[in-house]
C-alpha cells in the first residue's frame, strides 16, 4: 500500500489540504461545504465542536460559542464556547481529526501520515512546535511531520520557471488576516529571518472600501436593526464580489441587493485604499532585509503568496520597490499546502549521510555483564585526559551492581554520546578518544556532606566559611542581597538594592561582602561596585565602572576587576576605600570567562579554556601570575561549575550535568586535566560557587535554590 | 507578571552560565533584565520657566535639592534611588564613567578654566537620592526646550560649546527611552515652543507621545489666583481648551492642573507652618485674601490682628505662593490640625496626588507589559539573530531558553493585545460597534479592575445580575463580529470578548 499523506494547512484565517499518494498530489475540498478553502473557525453546538463552514453557519444562531481564527489561541489559556472553557490544543485536535476522516473517506485507506504547516512566527524552541505535534497524535495521525509555512511556500509551483534550489528568495505573503514576510534559501527547512505585520491585509482593504460604499450607499455601520445587519452582510458579500472582479478588469458594476443601486467601482479606487496598506507591507520586508544584514539586490526573488496577491497592483507595486524578480505562485491562496504537498511527493531530497571515518578519533565499547545498564556518571569530562586504567564512567548493570569503566590506554576524551541516566548495551560506542599524554593524579580526597539548605524563595549566588568555621551563605531575595548563617538561620546583612544587583560574593574569608549592581539603559550600562564588612554591616566602599567584565572579592577591601579602562584593561586589584588602584597584572591580552578567588589565589579561565592563575601578597599587591594547563571544556562543552582554591592550589568544582558535581585539580602548564580526585555526589541546585574554609578542610557549594556544606579529608 | 519574567531571567541565566558561545546573548540580557526590573521611568518635558524642577520637587515629596548650579542647567540628570552621590557620564565615546559626592558638582563653574573643561565633557548625570518615592519611578530631569534662551542662558550655552540643538535632541533621546513623559506647559497655554516639542517626539525612533505613556501637566496654578477666585478652577478650563488643540489631544492621556509650588511645599509642611496657619486663620478671612494679595505688604507690613512676623509671613509666601497660604489658613480654620492632614489636603488640591495617581497607576500597570514588549521582542529575536551561528549544545540551550520565553509570552497575550488594542483606539484606527471606544476602555479596567467598573454598574449590583449583564455583552459583542472590520478592530473586538469572559470567570464562583 502507497504512504498517503495529508498535508494541512492551517492558516490563520483559512485551512486547506491535499491529500499526496504515489508522489501525486490531490486537493481535497471540506466536506460537506465543497470548498478547497475553509474557515479557521469552531463552533460549539450543544457538546460537540463543530469546524470549519458547519461553524460558519451555525455563527449566526449561536454567537456565543463561535471562535474563529483558533490558531492565534494555541498556547494560551482555555477559551470559552458558550459556557465550556476548553483549551485552545482540543480545537485544533477536533480540525485536525475532521481533516483526516475526509481524507480516509477521500483515500478509501486509514490516512496516518500527516504533513502540517506552522507559522514561521513558531521559532526553533517554540512551544507550539510540541503542541502541533502533539495535536496530529492526538487526532490520530501516526507520523506527524511539520514545515515552516514560508518554507512550504517557496517550494510551490510558480508560474514561469521556477527559483533553483539554493537561491535566497523572499517570500511575501500577502493573506485575508495577516501579512507575512520570511528570507528564506530553496531547498533549506528553516527561514533566516521573518517578520509579519499588522493593519495591511486582506480584511483592512476590505474594511476601508466597505466604510467607503457604506457612506455611499447609505448603509448604516453602527445600526442594531434586522435590516441594518442585513444590509451590511448584502454591502460584505457586494466588496467581496467586486474585489475578485477587479483582479482581472479595469472597472465594474454590481447592484446593490439592498436598495437596488447600481455600484460602479474602478481599479484606481481599489488602488488608493491598496496603496497605504503595501507600503506598511514594503517596510516590513526592509526590516526583515536588515536584520538578516541581506541588500536587496542579493535576493534572487519574490514569491507572492496569499490570495490578495491576485491583485495586479501588488506586483506592480512590489516589483518596483524591491527590484527585484517576481514569481507568483500558480495558487497564491494555497501556495503553502501546494508547496508542503511538493516536500510531502519529494521526500528523497532528506537524506544525512555518515560522515566518513576520522582517523585520529578511537572509538571506545565495553561488554557490559548482563548486557545492559545505565549510566550513572562521567568521570573525564570532554576534552580530559585519562590514564591506562582510570576510570571513564560508571554503570549500574542489569544485576543492581555498580561497574566502573576503565580505560585500556592513555587518551583523551573527545565525545561522550550517552547522557546521564541513558540505557548503555554492551558493545555500545559510549567514548571517542584521541591518543595524548595526560598528567597522573594521586591519592583521592574523600567528602562527607555536612548539610545542605534549601531556600525555594530565593538564588544562592555566593558562600563562605569563616575562619571560626561560621558557614555564611548569600542569597538574591528580588531586590534584597541577603548573608545570613544558614545553620542558625540569622540574618547577617541585608542590602536593599537601590536600583539592580545582579552579582554577589564573599571574599575567601567570608568576612566581607562585594555586590555589583548594574544601572542600565538604552544609553548606557554602569557596575557599580560596594563593599560591606559583615561584622559592622557598613559599607566600606564603592566604584563605579562602565566596563566591569569580571571580577573577584579578595577581602581586606580589595576587589581584583579586569577591564578597569584606565589602566590598559588588564586584571587589577582596586582599594574599596580609597578608590586607589594597589597594582595591576601588568598583561591585557587575556579575556576571563570567570574568577575564583581562595587563599591568596585568584583563578581565571580564559578563551580557549586555558586559565591562568593570578598571585597577591597579604597587602593585596600583585605578585605575579602563570598560565596553567588546558582545562577540560570546549565550546560545545559547558560544564564549569565554579572555581575554587585552597591556600596553596586551585581546583575546579565541575558539574557534570544537573546533579552530579566532582572536584578536580587545575593542570600543570602544558598538561591537560587529570580525572577528578572525587565526586562530591549528586548535589542539588547548580554549582555556580565555591569555596574553600580558610583551613581548606571545609568546602561549601552554592547555586540555584542550594548552599551545601563538605567536609574534606586530603589524602595525606 | 513581572515575577514570572523575573523566574524565566534567573532561568536563563542558569542556561548561558559557563557558555562562551552565549556570553554575549547573556550580556545583551542583562541589559534587557535590568531594565525589566528598574522602577518604571518618567522624564519631565518643558521649556526652561515652565517650573519643571519644582515639579520634581514635588513629586519627590519637596525633599530633592536641584542641583543650583547655571552650568548644569542644560545637563540631562536622571534621579535615582540610593546612596547619595553624582555618577558622571561623558561624552567621549568610552570614557569610564566617573562618581563624585554631590557637592563637588554643586561647586563646579564656568569660570575656572580647568572646571569649565569638565563641564564642557559632561554628557549626562546619575543622580542618586536617598528618596522613598523614587523607589516608586526614576525621574528623568531634562532641560529646556526652548528655541531663544535668555542671553544669559546663553552664554552659559556657549561657554559649554554647545548649542540650544544639541540639549533639545539630548532632551527628546532621553526622554524618549523612558516608560513615562510628563510634558510640562504653563497657565500662559499652548506656546510655539510647545508645539515643537510635540513634534519633535514624532520624529523620534520611539513609538511617539500617546495617551498610553504622555500625561499634561498645566503648571504654575497658584499664579492664577486673585481674591474671591479659585485658580484650579479656571485651570480647568485653559487645559479643557489644550487639551482641544488636536496636537496636543492626540498626544496625552490627561492634562493635569498642577499647583507645582504649593505641591512642592506641600511636602516639606511642618509644625511650625501649621501653626503659624493657625494663627492666621484668627484673621478674617475676606480682609487676609485682600492683604495677601498686596504681595510685598503682606510679607513686609505690620498689621495688628496678624500675630506672624513679616519675615515668617514672607517665607510662607515664598514656598507656598499667595495662594497657598490663602488656601492652607482656610484649610486649618476648616479644622485641619495634623500635619499629616494638611500635606494630605494640599498634595490633593495642588493636583499633585492625580499627577502622582495617573503615573503610578495609569501609566505603571502598563510600564511594565511596555516592557515585556521590548524583552519579547529581543527573545523572539533570537533563533534567527543569534542561533544559527551556535555551536549545537548552545543552539540546545538556547532554545530552552526561548522556549520558557515564549511559553510565558503566550501565557500574557491576552493583556498584549489588550495593549495593542488600546493603542489602536487612542491612534484612532478603531471603528467599534456597540459601546465603542468607552466600553473598550471601561472593560479593560480603566476605571478599575473590578466587575462592577468593568461593566459598568452601580458599586454593590449583585453579582447574579452582574454576571446577566456580562453574558449579555459577551454575546452582543460576538454577534456584532460578524460585520466587517479591519485587523485592527478585529483585533480590539477579540480583547473585549475575552475581557468579558475574564469578568464572567471572576464572578462565576460568587453566584456558584
Amino acid at each position: 500500500m502507497a504512504d498517503m499523506i495529508l498535508v494541512f494547512d492551517l492558516g490563520t484565517d483559512t485551512a486547506a489540504m491535499a491529500l499526496v499518494a504515489d508522489g501525486e498530489v490531490r486537493f481535497l475540498a471540506e466536506p460537506g461545504s465543497g470548498l478547497l478553502s475553509w474557515s479557521s473557525a469552531v463552533c460549539l453546538d450543544g457538546r460537540n465542536i463543530v469546524v470549519g463552514t458547519a461553524a460558519e453557519n451555525r455563527r449566526q444562531s449561536r454567537p456565543a460559542g463561535y471562535r474563529a481564527e483558533i490558531k492565534r489561541d494555541l498556547g494560551r489559556g482555555p477559551v470559552r464556547l458558550g459556557d465550556r472553557d476548553i483549551d485552545p490544543f482540543e480545537l485544533v485536535v477536533a480540525v485536525l481529526r475532521q481533516a483526516r476522516t475526509a481524507a480516509e473517506r477521500d483515500a478509501g485507506v486509514p490516512v496516518e501520515h500527516v504533513l502540517l504547516s506552522v507559522p514561521a512566527s513558531y521559532g526553533p524552541g517554540d512551544p507550539r512546535w510540541d503542541l502541533m505535534i502533539a495535536a496530529g497524535e492526538a487526532a490520530g495521525f501516526t507520523v506527524v511531520e511539520l514545515i515552516a509555512e514560508p518554507v512550504a511556500a517557496a517550494l510551490a509551483p510558480v508560474a514561469g520557471p521556477p527559483f533553483p534550489p539554493g537561491s535566497l528568495i523572499l517570500v511575501y505573503d500577502l493573506g485575508g488576516g495577516t501579512f507575512d514576510t520570511a528570507l528564506v534559501r530553496v531547498g533549506e527547512t528553516t527561514p533566516l529571518r521573518v517578520a509579519s505585520a499588522d493593519g495591511c491585509a486582506g480584511r483592512d482593504l476590505d474594511a476601508a472600501i466597505f466604510a467607503e460604499l457604506a457612506d455611499e450607499l447609505g448603509v448604516s455601520t453602527t445600526g442594531e436593526t434586522p435590516l441594518d445587519l442585513l444590509r451590511r452582510t448584502q454591502l460584505a458579500d457586494l466588496v467581496r464580489l467586486l474585489k475578485h472582479d477587479l483582479s482581472e478588469r479595469d472597472e465594474t458594476s454590481f447592484v446593490f441587493a439592498g436598495t437596488g443601486a447600481e455600484v460602479t467601482y474602478d481599479r484606481a479606487r481599489l488602488d488608493a485604499h491598496a496603496l497605504p496598506l503595501l507600503k506598511k507591507t514594503l517596510d516590513t520586508c526592509d526590516r526583515v532585509l536588515a536584520a538578516a544584514g541581506v541588500e536587496p539586490g542579493a535576493v534572487d526573488g519574490v514569491l507572492l503568496s496569499g490570495g490578495v496577491t491576485r491583485m495586479p497592483i501588488v506586483a506592480s507595486f512590489v516589483a518596483e520597490a524591491l527590484g527585484r524578480p517576481l514569481r507568483h505562485a500558480r495558487d497564491p491562496q494555497y501556495a503553502v499546502v501546494a508547496g508542503a504537498a511538493q516536500r510531502a511527493a519529494n521526500r528523497t531530497g532528506r537524506v544525512v549521510n555518515a560522515e566518513p571515518p576520522d582517523r585520529d578519533a578511537t572509538p571506545m565499547r565495553w561488554n557490559l555483564p548482563g548486557g545492559t545498564g545505565t549510566l550513572l556518571a562521567w568521570d573525564v569530562a570532554e576534552g580530559g585526559g585519562f590514564r591506562s586504567g582510570d576510570v571513564l564512567a560508571q554503570v549500574r548493570g542489569h544485576d543492581g551492581a555498580i561497574w566502573d569503566l576503565a580505560a585500556s590506554q592513555d587518551g583523551v576524551v573527545v565525545g561522550r554520546h550517552v547522557d546521564l541516566g541513558g540505557v548503555v548495551h554492551s558493545g555500545d560506542w559510549l567514548v571517542t578518544s584521541a591518543r595524548k599524554i595526560a598528567g597522573r593524579v594521586a591519592g583521592q580526597v574523600r567528602f562527607r556532606l555536612l548539610a545542605a539548605f534549601e531556600n525555594v524563595n530565593a538564588l544562592a549566588v555566593s558562600a563562605g566559611i569563616t575562619p571560626n568555621g561560621r558557614l555564611i551563605a548569600v542569597h538574591w531575595v528580588g531586590k534584597e542581597i541577603q548573608a545570613t548563617d544558614p545553620y542558625s538561620g540569622e540574618r547577617i546583612l541585608a542590602v536593599p538594592s537601590g536600583y539592580y544587583h545582579t552579582e554577589a560574593a564573599l571574599d575567601p574569608d567570608a568576612a566581607q561582602l562585594v555586590t555589583v549592581e548594574t544601572s542600565s539603559d538604552i544609553y548606557k550600562t554602569e557596575y557599580h561596585v560596594f563593599a560591606y564588612d559583615l561584622t559592622s554591616g557598613k559599607n566600606i566602599g564603592s566604584l563605579s565602572r562602565q566596563r566591569l567584565k569580571r571580577w573577584a572579592c579578595l577581602g581586606g577591601d580589595r576587589v581584583l576587576i579586569e577591564d578597569d579602562g584606565t589602566k590598559g584593561g588588564g586584571p587589577c586589584i582596586i582599594n574599596l576605600r580609597t578608590s586607589g588602584v594597589v597594582g595591576a597584572f601588568g598583561f591585557t591580552e587575556d579575556e576571563f570567562h570567570h574568577f575564583g578567588a581562595g587563599g591568596r589565589i585568584v583563578m581565571g579561565t580564559k578563551n580557549g579554556w586555558g586559565a591562568r592563575l593570578l598571585t597577591y601578597d597579604a597587602a593585596g599587591v600583585p605578585v605575579g601570575s602563570k598560565a596553567v594547563g588546558q582545562l577540560p571544556f570546549d565550546g560545545r562543552n559547558h560544564e564549569l561549575g565554579a572555581l575554587a582554591a585552597t591556600s596553596d592550589r586551585a581546583f575546579i568544582v565541575m558539574q557534570q550535568n544537573p546533579g552530579m558535581v566532582s572536584l578536580l585539580r587545575t593542570p600543570e602548564d602544558g598538561q591537560v586535566m587529570g580525572p577528578p580526585l572525587a565526586h562530591l555526589g549528586h548535589v542539588p541546585g547548580s554549582s555556580n560557587w565555591a569555596a574553600f574554609s580558610p583551613d581548606d578542610q571545609q568546602l561549601v557549594v552554592a547555586g540555584g535554590n542550594w548552599v551545601t556544606h563538605w567536609e574534606l579529608e586530603w589524602p595525606s | 507578571m513581572s515575577g514570572g519574567l523575573g523566574y524565566v531571567f534567573a532561568a536563563a541565566r542558569g542556561e548561558f552560565a559557563g557558555q562562551p558561545a552565549l556570553d554575549r546573548v547573556a550580556r545583551v540580557m542583562r541589559g534587557h533584565e535590568a531594565r525589566f526590573l528598574a522602577p518604571m521611568s518618567v522624564a519631565l518635558v518643558g521649556r526652561v520657566s515652565s517650573g519643571k524642577s519644582t515639579l520634581v520637587n514635588a513629586l519627590l515629596g519637596g525633599t530633592y535639592v536641584a542641583t543650583g548650579v547655571r552650568e548644569l542647567t542644560f545637563t540631562v540628570a536622571h534621579l535615582r534611588q540610593g546612596e547619595p552621590r553624582i555618577v558622571v557620564h561623558f561624552r567621549e565615546k568610552g570614557r569610564p564613567v566617573e562618581t563624585y559626592p554631590p557637592e563637588e558638582i554643586d561647586a563646579l563653574t564656568v569660570n575656572d578654566p580647568a572646571q569649565l573643561e569638565f563641564l564642557r565633557s559632561i554628557d549626562f548625570l546619575d543622580v542618586y537620592v536617598g528618596n522613598d518615592y523614587l523607589r516608586q519611578f526614576a525621574i528623568v530631569d531634562t532641560p529646556g526646550l526652548d528655541a531663544h534662551l535668555g542671553t544669559e542662558s546663553q552664554t552659559t550655552l556657549n561657554l559649554l560649546g554647545r548649542t540650544g540643538g544639541d540639549v533639545r535632541e539630548s532632551t527628546v533621546t532621553h526622554a524618549a527611552g523612558a516608560d513615562a513623559i510628563v510634558l510640562v506647559f504653563t497657565r500662559r497655554g499652548l506656546h510655539e515652543d510647545d508645539v515643537r516639542v510635540l513634534t519633535d517626539f514624532a520624529g523620534a525612533d520611539v513609538a511617539g507621545l500617546g495617551p498610553l505613556n504622555t500625561v499634561g501637566a498645566l503648571n504654575q496654578v497658584e499664579a492664577l489666583w486673585r481674591p474671591g477666585n479659585d485658580p484650579m478652577a479656571e485651570a480647568t478650563r485653559v487645559a479643557g481648551n489644550l487639551m482641544s488643540i488636536a496636537e496636543v489631544g492626540r498626544s496625552v492621556y490627561e492634562m493635569i492642573p498642577v499647583a507645582g509650588l504649593l505641591a512642592a511645599a506641600a511636602g516639606t509642611c511642618d509644625a511650625e507652618d501649621l501653626a503659624r496657619f493657625e494663627a492666621l486663620s484668627k484673621v478674617d478671612p475676606g480682609r487676609l485674601e485682600r492683604i495677601v494679595a498686596r504681595g510685598d505688604h503682606f510679607a513686609t507690613r505690620d498689621y495688628p490682628e496678624i500675630t506672624v512676623p513679616a519675615g515668617e509671613r514672607k517665607a510662607l509666601v515664598d514656598r507656598y505662593s499667595q495662594w497657598g497660604v490663602v488656601l492652607a489658613t482656610s484649610l486649618a480654620r476648616d479644622g485641619v490640625t495634623t500635619v499629616r492632614e494638611m500635606r494630605a489636603e494640599l498634595e490633593q488640591r495642588s493636583g499633585l496626588e492625580r499627577l502622582r495617581g495617573v503615573l503610578t497607576g495609569h501609566f505603571g500597570n502598563r510600564a511594565g507589559l511596555i516592557k515585556t514588549t521590548r524583552v519579547y521582542a529581543w527573545a523572539d529575536d533570537l533563533p534567527y539573530g543569534v542561533r544559527p551561528t551556535l555551536p549545537p549544545r548552545a543552539q540546545a540551550a538556547l532554545d530552552r531558553v526561548t522556549r520558557r520565553f515564549t511559553e510565558l509570552r503566550l501565557r500574557e497575550e491576552n493583556e498584549h493585545d489588550e495593549l495593542k488594542a488600546l493603542r489602536a483606539h487612542y491612534d484612532g484606527q478603531l471603528r467599534l460597534p456597540l459601546g465603542g471606544g468607552a466600553e473598550l476602555l471601561r472593560v479593560t479596567g480603566e476605571h478599575g479592575m473590578d466587575p462592577a467598573a468593568r461593566l459598568g454598574c452601580a458599586a454593590g449590583t449583585p453579582a447574579a445580575e452582574m454576571l446577566q449583564v456580562t453574558r449579555e455583552r459577551r454575546t452582543a459583542w460576538a454577534s456584532a463580529a460578524m460585520g466587517v472590520y479591519n485587523g485592527a478592530t478585529t483585533n480590539a473586538i477579540r480583547v473585549i470578548q475575552n475581557a468579558y469572559v475574564a469578568v464572567e470567570r471572576e464572578l462565576e464562583p460568587a453566584t456558584a
